[in-house]
Order: structure tokens, then C-alpha cells, then sequence
């Protein structure tokens, strides 16, 4: 597509209400320590960091119990139980403390797909998978995430990539609560280890993010452009057994190069018995992500693959 | 044992055993185990019984360090001897059962040499720990794996402190080894740590069956780092951290830390400072599973350990 954008991408401009509830939650996972203590230490006790002219955000820690536990999860994935049939679910579920805890922040933060959901949701969290720093955004057609998604790559130090989820899933992570939201993901880390270098790159971005929100606020166009991206395609799971136990790893050429394209006849698996190597298979190259995340294992992915795609995305301006 | 004019004889090792899983999220370990059950042609050697050994099942099925306590603290005396009239902790009876199977620990009939495959998310690349710097037998076997894989293939962590000694899954034979290689996140597996840990699995058993023919180890000196104190976190009234490792330490296990040299860094945004007396080389900086027990990392010395000549005695 490269940069010549399209005349209707001219001529059409979003406009949005002003942003005034804006949330920044932490510990949605409750061992992804650099979104728990950016909010329960660096946010909470530095509330001027969350200040700004126009609004003034807030910071919760998503999953208490999880995150006082230092554990993913209590009972199941928090970040799994925001679909509208899960919110919606009679309370036989409610044996699951997250499902409870879903329901409480639906109605803290939400109700989801309301008019009364809070404007913006930015969740944090950090993956064992070397992805450098990613913010992830649900559709593309949310020209406001998107921009905002724009505007952290632009104005970031570090490398930043956006990842699309793929179309048509429906949406279902704590964010997704909100009118407007993305996620930064960022790795590699160990979970149940706060460094102190991710969690600078997390505050330093959640900083941009509240700029952002705030200059839109008042008054500033963010003009359209063509939004690279890495938008999800399928899965792809460990080579294992009859009972279900891994007979290989991650390929150690495959190890550590999420984003990097993967082509037909590449090395992604090794044996632990012969120390084989398990090639790709497809003739359509794949970019690979979550290469080897810790807590992919029990939902069957070693990786996510995913192709480069672009969108074009309608400039924003604050609607009076 | 007795001496001999270069050294001290000492018995065969014939019963090896390789533990994986004494923390059930540390992947490498579990994954090599439960492959040399299936088939163990790799860890075989002629005349020596090698053990492959799962030890910490619950909680290998669960992927956690441990269900109820940590089983690699629970080799006291006390807890060995601890009797079913309650129900006990799931490791202090799986403790038990390995001292059991072993063990007993102290006794003769303990296992010659266990192997105990830990993983750590600090950045210590291979270490071995070493719980008794008299234990010629290990020294040697250290010494061998070093000068076959490269001096520099892995540090040696010598653990004798008064008050940071703990009772190791592995204390229970006659021979004890923790092997920790990192880094490694927990609940992970990465090809690269399974095959240093391979390695080194495979130079040990090489040097246990060459011992054991008859070969002698003439009397070296080895590089050890000895532990010499734990750092916590600083922590806040509430007894929560109010701290991170500093970037400037983070994954520089061994490097040299001098007095004056950044350690901390707060939450928001302040250093503090290393005010010991001396150069130390700091380790376990930053593992997960520390900071429940209070510890960022550790500081060693530098001592170079003397190791005696060693054959095999024909009593």
C-alpha cells in the first residue's frame, strides 16, 4: 500500500466524544509483575503520573487475589472471561472467583458494549516470549485504539509492534470492557519476575498513552495513515504424545525470533529424543509470536502465527 | 577411604541416580527424566545402576515449584523422621519415601551419587552446586567436566554456610550434585538450557564409568565460588518489596560487584546502593522463586578449592 492513502481516508475523519474514564489495569495475570506493581507501587503512589489537563486516570489491579497469590490465575483466565455469553452466564458459574471477578469489573468498568463503559481500558502485561515491546488492539475499525496504537510506535524509544487480533473472533479480554482499548505486551519475561527495565518501558508507555489521550482531548486532529501490523491467523501446537505430553521444543531457530517470517522447510521443532528437527510445512510464510510463552503450554500453542497486514485508519479529532 | 601415595582411594560408584522435577516447574529437569524413563539408553553406563527419577510428581502434574512445601528444604532430621499420626504435607511424605528409596541419608546404603536438574530465571548460565568442599570424588568429577567442556562451561557454587545450608532432595546419597542452569523461565522449556544440562549429565557419567575402571585423577585445584550472604529486597512497612534489582545488576550473575555499585532501584526511581567492605560476585540474582523467601541474590567469594588424586580402591 505503502503511503498513499485513499481519497475516502481524506476525506473521512472519526470524531469521538471526549475521553474522560480512563483505566489502567495491572494484573489481569497475576505473576505478570510489571503491570501489578507498576499500578500497586508506581502508580498508586505517584498519582500526579496518572494526571493530566483534560482528566485524570484511574489504576486497578485487575486480578487481586491472583496477583496477591502471584499466580496466573485463582480458578481460570481472567482474560477469557469477557464474552458477552460469559458476563451474561447465570451465577452456577460463580464457583470460579474469576468468573465473579469478571462480573464485578463488567460492572465497575463496563457494562461492556454500554454507553455507561468506561472510554478507555490500556491492560499490562509481559509474556516469557520474546516480543520486545507490543500493543495489541482488538479490530481496525476502531480508528481511536488504533491511533493511540499509532501514536506509542511513533513516539516510542523502543521498537514497538501492533498486533491485530484476527477478524471476526469475538472479542473476549478484560480490555475489551471498555469503549475504547489496547494492551502493551511486553517481553521476554520470567513470570513471577518484576525487572526492572520492562517495567520502565511499561511506564514510559502507559506516560505516552495518558499524553495522547490528553491532547486529543483537546482539540488535536491525528491525521489518517496506513497502519502496519501483525493481525493473528492460527495457532500451532506441540508435536505430543498419545497422552498428551510434548515430545519436542521449541526449534532453537525458532527460539527468541517472534516476528521473524517463517518459510517452508524452516527448522520450528526438536525432537527431545532424536533432537529431529520439525519443519514448516505451509507454502504461505507465517510471522511467528508468543514463541514458547510459559502459559501457552496447557492451551495447546507453542506459537501464533500471523501475517503483515495494512489498514487504513481514518484520522481522529475530539467531537465538541 | 584410604590414601595412597598421590591420593585417597575410594569405593565404586554403583548406584547413580538423576532427579528431575524437585520443582515441578522447572522444565529442563522434568523433560530429560521423564525421557530417560522411557528409554534410558543415554544415561546408561557399563556396571553402574543410573536412576532416572521424577521427584516431586504432584507437583510436576500441577507445573508449580511445590503443593505444600519445598521439597529441596525438607531433608532435616526432623522432617525425615516425622511420624503419620496427622496428615502430613505432601512433601514431607514424598521426602520420606525418597530417603526411603535412596537413602537412608548418612547411612551406608545410601545412593553413591545423586543428580538433582534444578532450573533458574536468573542468568547463571550451567552452575554446579556443591554442598561439602571435601568431597574429592565430586571435585574431580567437576574438574573433568570443566576441562572437557571449556573452563568456562560452568562456575562451581560451594554452599557451606552456617546459616544458608539447606537440606537438598540430593543430601540423601553419599554424593550430591545440583545441577541449575539458567536462565530459564519457569514452566518453560528451552532447547538451548536441555542441551547444556544434557552435557553436562553426559561428561558425569562418563567421568563416574572412567573412575570406576580404574582410572586415575590426579590432585587438582578448581575455582569455586563460595556462598557468603543472601540480600533481600528492601522492603516497605507492610514487609512488601519496595524495590527491583537495578538494571545495572540484572543478569550479571558472577560479574564483580563493588562496593558503591548500584543493586536497587525503587519504585520510583531511585538507586541504592552495595555498602559491603569488599568485591563479591553476586548469583541467583533476581530468581522468581525467591522472593517468597526473602532473597534478591546472593553474594560469593572467590577460593580456589584444592581437590586430592583419586583411583578406585581394590578392597
Amino acid at each position: 500500500m505503502g503511503d498513499k492513502l485513499t481519497k475516502l481516508q481524506e476525506e473521512h475523519m472519526a470524531s469521538f466524544a471526549p475521553l474522560s474514564r480512563v483505566v489502567v489495569t495491572g494484573g489481569t495475570h497475576g505473576d505478570e509483575l510489571a503491570g501489578v506493581y507498576l499500578v500497586q507501587k508506581g502508580l498508586v503512589k505517584q498519582p500526579e503520573f496518572l494526571h493530566r489537563e483534560t482528566f485524570t486516570a484511574q489504576a486497578i489491579v485487575a486480578n487481586p487475589e491472583a496477583s496477591r497469590k502471584s499466580c496466573r490465575f485463582v480458578d481460570t483466565d481472567l482474560n477469557r472471561c469477557f464474552t458477552f455469553e460469559s458476563l451474561s452466564s447465570s451465577t452456577a458459574n460463580s464457583s470460579s472467583y474469576e468468573i465473579r471477578r469478571a462480573k464485578e469489573l463488567n460492572h465497575l468498568l463496563g457494562p461492556k458494549g454500554s454507553n455507561e463503559a468506561v472510554d478507555f481500558i490500556c491492560d499490562l502485561h509481559t509474556t516469557t516470549a520474546n516480543m520486545g515491546t507490543c500493543i495489541i488492539v482488538d479490530s481496525e475499525k476502531d480508528y481511536l485504539s488504533c491511533q493511540a496504537a499509532h501514536y506509542l510506535k511513533e513516539v516510542s524509544t523502543h521498537p514497538c509492534r501492533i498486533l491485530l487480533m484476527k477478524s471476526g473472533t469475538p472479542t473476549f479480554s478484560m480490555m475489551s470492557l471498555a469503549k475504547h482499548y489496547l494492551t502493551l505486551e511486553i517481553g521476554p519475561a520470567p513470570h513471577g519476575v518484576i525487572r526492572a527495565d520492562i517495567y520502565n518501558t511499561m511506564k514510559m508507555l502507559v506516560g505516552h498513552l495518558l499524553d495522547f489521550i490528553d491532547q486529543f482531548n483537546k482539540g488535536q486532529e491525528f491525521p489518517a495513515f496506513n497502519m502496519d501490523c501483525f493481525q493473528i491467523e492460527r495457532k500451532f501446537d506441540y508435536p505430543r504424545d498419545e497422552e498428551g505430553q510434548l515430545t519436542a521444543c521449541i526449534h532453537p531457530k525458532l527460539q527468541d525470533s517472534d516476528f521473524k517470517p517463517l518459510f517452508q522447510g524452516d527448522p520450528i521443532f526438536q525432537s527431545f529424543v532424536s533432537e529431529d528437527s520439525i519443519c514448516y510445512e505451509a507454502q504461505d510464510p507465517i510471522c511467528p509470536i508468543f514463541i514458547n510463552e510459559a502459559s501457552y503450554y496447557s492451551k495447546g500453542i507453542a506459537f501464533w502465527g500471523t501475517k503483515i497486514q495494512t489498514f487504513e485508519i481514518a484520522s481522529i479529532k475530539v467531537s465538541i | 577411604m584410604t590414601t595412597y601415595l598421590n591420593g585417597v582411594s575410594l569405593p565404586p560408584s554403583k548406584r547413580v541416580s538423576i532427579f528431575g522435577g524437585t520443582h515441578g516447574n522447572e522444565m529442563t529437569g522434568v523433560t530429560l527424566v521423564r525421557q530417560w524413563i522411557k528409554n534410558g539408553a543415554e544415561v546408561q553406563r557399563a556396571g553402574v545402576l543410573v536412576t532416572p527419577f521424577i521427584a516431586n510428581p504432584k507437583a510436576v502434574e500441577r507445573r508449580v515449584r511445590y503443593i505444600d512445601q519445598d521439597l529441596n528444604r525438607a531433608f532435616t532430621p526432623e522432617i525425615l523422621s516425622l511420624i503419620d499420626w496427622k496428615d502430613l504435607p505432601y512433601e514431607v511424605k514424598q521426602a520420606q519415601e525418597i530417603n526411603r528409596l535412596f537413602g537412608p541419608k548418612g547411612s551406608k546404603d545410601a545412593y553413591d551419587v545423586i543428580f538433582d536438574l534444578h532450573n533458574t530465571t536468573s542468568n547463571m548460565g550451567c552452575t554446579l552446586i556443591l554442598e561439602n568442599s571435601g568431597d574429592d570424588f565430586i571435585l574431580q568429577m567437576i574438574n573433568y567436566i570443566k576441562c572437557t567442556l571449556g573452563q568456562s562451561s560452568c562456575h562451581v557454587l560451594l554452599n557451606e554456610h552456617p546459616e544458608l545450608k539447606y537440606e537438598t532432595t540430593r543430601s540423601v546419597a553419599k554424593h550430591a550434585v545440583g545441577v541449575e542452569v539458567g536462565p530459564q523461565p519457569q514452566g518453560v522449556i528451552r532447547s538451548d538450557i536441555l542441551k547444556s544440562t544434557r552435557q553436562i549429565l553426559k561428561y558425569a557419567l562418563d567421568f563416574i564409568q572412567l573412575f570406576n575402571k580404574g582410572e586415575e585423577f590426579a590432585a587438582c585445584n578448581l575455582e569455586v565460588y563460595v556462598l557468603n550472604a543472601s540480600m533481600d529486597y528492601p522492603r516497605d512497612q507492610h514487609g512488601d518489596i519496595s524495590a527491583m534489582i537495578h538494571p545495572h545488576l540484572q543478569d550479571r550473575d558472577w560479574q564483580p560487584l563493588c562496593p558503591g555499585d548500584a543493586i536497587f532501584l525503587t519504585f520510583d526511581g531511585k538507586t541504592i546502593y552495595y555498602e559491603g567492605e569488599c568485591t563479591v560476585y553476586p548469583t541467583f540474582i533476581n530468581e522468581a522463586a525467591y522472593y517468597e523467601k526473602h532473597q534478591a541474590f546472593v553474594t560469593t567469594r572467590k577460593k580456589v578449592l584444592p581437590a586430592k588424586g583419586i583411583k578406585i580402591s581394590t578392597d
